[in-house]
């Protein structure tokens, strides 16, 4: 194993240059660990950075294009018997919530017009809520990988940092060769660290932004959705 | 989710792959070759000790390496232990020219002085001063020479004195034997350096040779190099065999004490002037920066600078 190890190290560093399979190759297990974890954070961060970006992409498009269908003037019934078959989210899903609800209490023989106007308020915050959380899914990891990756990396440096000044005592020569790769591959954790902790946490405090920039919007969608429907339910218990 | 994952991953792997080929370019920083200074850890002692061993063991055999060193002789070390040997070899046909009185007594002093008290030592030192001061300086050279050394050991401690003594009877040998003469030319010994050569005669050398403390070599290069920088002498042609022998005492703040002395004397016509540009030189040197720089700790003891013997030679 060893032998093999330091083969690799040639091919990756050959006449002792230090390149990552080097400074990987080179440190403590525990060093290695940490580094380890440190790539998986930030492959999963990255993962979920494109997620949402996608995500939040798709969603403010969908928006855009219900809100031109729905201000167009076409009929409400139209567009819910468009919408209702198939899955909707965000501004979408709340039109077909009220619309589900006010369609229910219209059948019947007793139309239960009294409250009706809560209901759907309540319907739709519900569903208001059930979309964020489907925008904000994930978006805690970012936060914890911005704020702990660097002190895990830094973990994996004093570590390293430790191991290696243990084995400058023990090969009793300060020269700065001697010193140097030590100290190199125990600062490569740290680098690490910092490497998965800025992405993490710009794209949090971007995404948190996003989805709430969201929120807000279908927030005002239901307010003005729940005003009309209000509307509505007025004119028919006049009538 | 799961393009995310995919793009996420495909990213890192690419990344990975990006930093295995690109990161390893770090460019060695440049470094100008420095070129190395020969340092030399040269123990003050090393020159008396150097001698103390060779006399000891060249006693035996010494006679004939002599007289083929002396061409060599320019560098001060080396040729030290060789030199040495060749005067104590040759003490008889040396004695006989200079004075034949002197000389026994010299010898014989030299062996009890050395490891006996200093009060032994001292007794015959004031006779011989007595007869030295009534002595002029450079007329009657040769038969002052063996006795006048004696004479600083007045002013300096005892065991100074002693070594002076020692020094000259070599010294003497060597200037009727211009073959060893020119071994001694220009160099300026501390009393404590001869001292040994004269006890080898009498047997005693070994013990008093690891007492020895004398100047380092480069402090006598440097004696010698000051006050030959103030040694104004017309250019000649000289005998290599001339030679100028200065005795003179120090105090211990690194000034004269007293007039320098002429210890020897050479048929060369103009010797007198030559000594006398000397005897200024020394003075020059003492009254612009003393000889302060001499190290002090080496001041008293046998190999002390409370009285400088110089071997001047012109050039």
């Amino acid at each position: 194993m060893i032998s093999e190890a330091f083969a690799q190290i040639e091919f990756a560093a050959p006449a002792g240059d230090i390149s990552f399979f080097a400074l990987f190759l080179g440190a403590h297990i525990v060093v290695k660990i940490v580094m380890l974890g440190l790539i998986f954070a930030s492959v999963w961060c990255w993962a979920i950075i494109v997620d949402k970006q996608l995500l939040y992409t798709r969603t403010k498009r969908q928006m855009n294009r219900f809100e031109n269908v729905f201000w167009s003037g076409q009929s409400l019934e139209d567009l819910y018997q468009t919408l209702v078959s198939r899955a909707n989210t965000s501004m979408a899903a709340l039109f077909v919530a009220a619309m589900r609800e006010w369609k229910r209490s219209q059948e019947g023989k007793k139309p239960a017009i009294a409250s009706l106007q809560q209901r759907i308020d309540r319907v739709m915050d519900v569903t208001i809520m059930r979309e964020m959380e489907r925008l904000e899914n994930r978006l805690l990891v970012l936060a914890t990988v911005g704020s702990a990756a660097p002190f895990v990396g830094l973990f994996g440096t004093v570590w390293g940092i430790m191991i290696s000044f243990q084995a400058i005592a023990a090969s009793k020569n300060t020269n700065l060769t001697v010193v140097a790769p030590g100290i190199a591959e125990a600062l490569f954790a740290t680098a690490l660290g910092l490497v998965a902790a800025i992405p993490a946490v710009i794209a949090y405090n971007k995404y948190s932004a996003d989805a709430a920039r969201l929120g807000a919007r279908m927030e005002g969608f239901a307010d003005e959705f729940s005003a009309i429907l209000s509307r509505q339910i007025d004119e028919r218990t006049q009538g | 989710m799961r393009t995310g994952l995919v793009v996420s991953i495909i990213g890192h792997v690419v990344v990975l792959c990006w930093g295995l080929i690109a990161f390893p370019s770090a460019k060695p920083y440049s470094v100008e070759p420095v070129d190395a200074l020969p340092v030399d850890l040269v123990p003050i002692e090393e020159i008396t000790k150097t001698r103390i061993g060779d006399k000891t063991a060249s006693k035996d055999n010494a006679p004939a390496p002599a007289p083929a060193e002396k061409p060599t002789e320019a560098t001060e070390k080396a040729p030290d232990p060789g030199k040495k040997p060749a005067k104590a070899a040759k003490p008889s046909p040396a004695k006989a020219e200079p004075a034949p009185q002197a000389e026994p007594e010299a010898e014989k002093e030299p062996a009890p002085a050395p490891q006996v008290e200093p009060a032994p030592a001292e007794e015959p030192a004031p006779e011989k001063a007595e007869a030295k001061e009534e002595t002029p300086e450079p007329p009657k050279p040769v038969k002052v020479v063996p006795q006048s050394k004696p004479t600083p050991p007045k002013h300096t401690r005892t065991t100074a004195a002693q070594p002076i003594k020692n020094r000259q009877e070599p010294k003497k040998k060597d200037t009727f034997d211009p073959n060893e003469i020119s071994n001694l030319l220009s160099k300026v010994e501390p009393e404590g350096g001869t001292q040994t050569a004269v006890n080898e005669p009498a047997g005693l050398g070994a013990n008093k040779a690891t007492q020895q403390q004398g100047l380092s070599a480069s402090d006598l290069d440097l004696l010698v190099s000051e006050v030959k920088e103030r040694w104004n002498y017309v250019p000649d042609t000289f005998p290599p065999d001339l030679v100028v022998r200065v005795q003179f005492q120090l105090s211990r703040d690194g000034h004269l004490i007293g007039t320098p002395q002429i210890m020897n004397s050479h048929p060369y016509p103009r010797f007198r002037q030559l000594a006398e540009a000397a005897i200024r030189a020394i003075i020059a040197v003492d009254r612009s920066e003393g000889f302060s720089f001499l190290p002090r700790d080496c001041y008293e003891g046998n190999g002390g600078w409370n009285t400088v013997l110089a071997n001047l030679k012109p050039q």
